[in-house]
């Protein structure tokens, strides 16, 4: 829940700086998040580094179709659960 | 034979249907958890098989509508905790970054400006598995659930046991561990020129 009757302070670099990884997180209330924004818009040095920081959780993300489970072990898995009585 | 105390061979069939089709399609990224909990591929294998028997036994307990993933990462950490207790223990190392806290400081500009010409390039995932692979496992393990896994904090912090705050911190200092080497990553294999972004000595 968030209380959006409840004005924001307006954030200074530390304070969004504080908050940016639960921003990128999605962990952000509403009115948190638009604090941090509108600090962002305006001040290049926070942008830069939310950009970087954004785009290097991007990549991590984008990392794990890389770190599938093998097939191998994906029959094993199958046999196992066989074995216990899956499928029957 | 089964021990599961299912009423009819129908009942059965469905219970073995919603497991197949939600915590088997879950395999990709229970396997990716476990990685992040062992250093060893093959003890990862081991809690991988080990969550789904477990899970397979306890069907019944996972409460539809819930995240699958959430319930059988849970399962894992738990089946890694016990084989871990069996073995040799691993020290857990909480505070190997620390000591490193200062230098990541210094090293910040070197490390941003070395990924930040890379960090949209198609070809990295390799050099991120490789990096994360070098993580301790608190952090490693964080970072997976987060980040790959697209937990929220709160998840994150129920499957490993702690507080919400250790979750935020152990991120914060896994990605900057992360970002140091993965930079080194992607210098060894030539995909940042050597002594780019200049890097003071
Ligand atoms: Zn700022």
């Amino acid at each position: 829940m968030t209380q959006s009757s409840e004005p924001v302070r307006p954030l200074d670099c530390d304070g969004a700086f504080q908050r940016l990884f639960d921003f990128l997180d999605k962990e952000l209330d509403a009115a948190t998040e638009q604090a941090l924004l509108a600090h962002v818009q305006h001040c290049k040095s926070c942008f830069d580094r939310a950009e970087f920081e954004r785009r290097f959780k991007a990549a991590v993300c984008a990392s794990r179709k890389a770190q599938g489970c093998p097939e191998e072990l994906r029959s094993r898995v199958m046999q196992a659960l066989s074995a216990e009585g899956l499928g029957r | 034979m089964t021990d599961t105390d299912t009423a009819t061979p129908a009942a059965a069939a469905l219970d073995h249907d919603a497991f197949s089709a939600l915590a088997l399609t879950a395999l990709d990224d229970v396997y990716r958890f476990a990685r992040s909990l062992t250093r060893d591929p093959s003890d990862a294998e081991d809690v991988v098989q080990e969550t789904y028997l477990r899970a397979f036994r306890s069907w019944k307990t996972f409460q539809a509508g819930t995240d699958v993933r959430r319930w059988l990462f849970t399962i894992a950490r738990n089946a890694f905790l016990r084989s871990r207790e069996r073995g040799q223990r691993e020290v857990i190392l909480d505070d190997e970054g620390a000591a490193a806290a200062d230098a990541e400081q210094a090293q910040e500009a070197w490390v941003r400006g070395g990924l930040d010409p890379i960090l949209d390039r198609t070809d990295l995932g390799p050099a991120i598995t490789a990096a994360l692979a070098e993580l301790p496992e608190v952090y490693r393990s964080a970072v997976v659930l987060v980040d790959l896994e697209d937990q929220p904090y709160e998840a994150a912090a129920e499957v490993l046991g702690i507080p919400v705050g250790t979750v935020r911190s152990r991120l914060f200092r896994g990605r900057k561990l992360l970002q140091q080497r993965l930079a080194q990553h992607a210098r060894d294999a030539g995909i940042i020129p050597d002594g780019d972004a200049g890097r003071g000595e």
